[in-house]
């Protein structure tokens, strides 16, 4: 029985029925760890200790025949801009370095309730600002199946860690596509919950009317099966849907017959390289060949939602951000002044990527350019969701690329700003909406890269996107391809 | 055609923002501004009269307010323990006022 390739329901089941403890089920990831990590550099912190003494904790409540939580001694690995209480959260940038939360996130708590042991704090782009892991202040992850290129961004640590099975499953955040564009980078399946399906709170915020966490998993069924735990109603965040979601788990049916999938136009662009495109067309016909229906749709707002994006992401950021002023936590410059505390402490420990958005998220807020910038977007932005009420009036969910191409050189889209930006043009629209996607492995480019498959959904509609992912997972064996270092 | 970001433009929003560059920092932000908000001009071309701006994707839908009931919540000492200088239960700054 190789642990780390079993799902998450079998390796539940195998904890239950003591077929294996919690201590080799951690002790095996800490070693994975040890040997994988210095090539991918994923994780920033490893909670080794804890994880050991949570382990061994839920072995002798299992072998005194205790009560023990219902996915007791199962290993998770988390964004680090996930507060937790006895590790560090950086948001990997300087500001934050060895900075310690007063409080678990609320998703760590109901993770730690339910039975899940927190491995460490994996890296991701400083502030979650970048789409290729390299705004990080510490480290570069790598992509594990090619290490000299990116994992994606700005979950990169998540993605990286999950490919290589240096974790169970991990969480991550998408703000733009930063669970999605990473998860299908590194050959993982990615979801974005719908926003106030997973509470935030405890999250640090990047923009807050975009913002969700969601998990990378090994498999859609370990999505359905951790999604069970972090879609619960939290009073603490006021964006937090009071309606109890169904269990995903115990509803996942692969079943795609008569699904209508919608291909917009736009998704099919001039930019998307040809790799790419095969391998999508090749994941349509599949879908086919399982009983569904691909029905050519138009969102003719897709396209301007980089700049909505790049304006409604920016201004919230500039506004989040004020808080990191050398005061209340993290970095403090040493000065008699204090206005000269707020702007040294800013300017030394900030990375440059955080700097340029939050100085234009400044811009677009300031009188003159409020109106037509930031206003003129969220009313952009409604058009937008139009887009997307026409859309699922015509099909169930909208199918399309992850991103246009497959992982890229270090370096490879950092000439000018734009070229990285327009890069989520696939992503980014569905968190204007606010509704949920899935990013699920769907072929190889000719270097062996993964592609990712990208599923949209409706408000709410997370049962229907996982149950079409779970179908097309049945039907192939794309999922269960895995990089070198995992294969061992 | 919105006039270029200058020097003076940038300084004066990265002041706002409370952020000092240097020279390089200076041309770069400048250059990479001025790119994002000549990209966004697109924005200007759509009539967007009566249009409500959408501020949040469950807007007026969800957001249930909680009760008004007094809990405890995180301990002075929880709440200071981030800031590296803090004075009889506060956070310390320099001071601010002359005199």
């Amino acid at each position: 029985m190789e642990i780390r390739n079993l799902s998450l329901p079998e390796l539940k089941k195998a904890l239950d029925n003591k077929k294996v403890s919690s201590s080799e089920v951690v002790d095996l990831y800490i070693k994975r760890i040890e040997k994988y990590n210095p090539q991918i550099n994923a994780y920033l912190h490893v909670a080794a200790e804890s994880a050991v003494k949570e382990a061994k904790r839920y072995d002798e409540l299992r072998a005194a025949g205790a009560d023990v939580p219902p996915c007791a001694g199962i290993p998770v690995a988390l964004k680090d801009l996930i507060l937790t209480k006895d590790m560090p959260t950086t948001c990997a940038s300087k500001m934050l370095e060895g900075y310690y939360s007063p409080f678990d996130a609320t998703i760590v708590a109901n993770m730690k309730n339910a039975g899940y042991i927190i491995l460490g704090k994996l890296n991701m782009d400083q502030f979650a600002m970048g789409s290729s892991g390299e705004t990080s202040y510490f480290q570069k992850t790598a992509n594990p199946w090619d290490i000299t290129k990116v994992p994606g961004g700005s979950s990169s640590g998540s993605a990286a860690a999950m490919s290589a099975r240096l974790a169970a499953v991990t969480i991550g955040s998408d703000t733009g596509g930063s669970i999605r564009q990473p998860s299908g980078f590194c050959g993982v399946n990615g979801f974005k919950p719908t926003y106030g399906r997973v509470s935030r709170n405890g999250a640090v915020s990047y923009a807050s009317s975009l913002d969700q966490l969601g998990p990378i998993g090994k498999s859609v069924e370990d999505i359905a099966f951790i999604m069970d735990v972090l879609a619960l109603h939290d009073p603490l965040d006021s964006t937090s849907s009071a309606d109890a979601p169904p269990s995903y788990s115990e509803n996942l049916i692969a079943d795609a017959k008569g699904l209508k999938l919608g291909l917009p136009k736009c998704f099919i662009a001039e930019d998307l390289t040809p790799d790419v495109k095969k391998a999508i067309f090749n994941a349509l016909d599949m879908y086919k060949s399982i009983g569904a229906e691909i029905v050519d749709i138009d969102m003719p707002f897709i396209d301007i939602g980089i700049p909505v994006y790049q304006m409604i992401a920016n201004a919230e950021a500039s506004s989040n951000l004020a808080k990191f002023d050398g005061v209340e936590f993290g970095y403090r410059a040493d000065t008699g002044d204090l206005n000269d505390l707020y702007s040294i402490s800013r300017s030394d420990a900030l990375g440059a990527e955080v700097k340029k958005r939050i100085i234009l998220g400044t811009y677009i807020l300031q009188k003159e350019q409020y109106q037509d910038f930031y206003m003129q977007s969220m009313k952009i932005r409604r058009f937008i969701r139009r887009d997307y009420d026409n859309a699922f009036r015509q099909c169930d969910l909208i199918v399309g690329p992850t991103s246009s191409t497959t992982a890229f050189n270090f370096g490879g889209k950092s000439r000018t700003p734009m070229e990285m930006y327009l890069n989520d043009l696939y992503t980014i629209s569905l968190n204007l909406n606010g509704s949920c996607g899935i990013t699920i492995p769907c072929g190889f480019d000719s270097k062996g890269l993964p592609v990712g498959l990208q599923l949209q959904g409706n408000m709410f509609a997370e049962q229907k996107v996982l149950n079409a992912a779970y179908a097309f997972q049945k039907a192939t064996d794309w999922h269960a391809r895995i990089p070198a270092m995992a294969a061992k | 055609m919105r006039s270029r970001i200058t020097r003076d433009d940038l300084l004066k929003i990265a002041a706002l923002a409370k952020i000092n560059l240097n020279e390089q920092e200076i041309e770069r932000y400048a250059a990479d501004l001025n790119a994002i908000v000549d990209y966004a001009e697109r924005l200007q071309k759509l009539d967007v009269t009566d249009v409500e701006p959408m501020i949040s994707p469950i807007f007026g839908q969800s957001s249930p307010l909680k009760e008004d009931i007094v809990k405890s919540s995180l301990s002075q000492a929880d709440a200071l323990k981030g800031a590296s200088q803090t004075e009889s239960g506060y956070f310390r700054v320099p001071k601010t006022l002359e005199g």
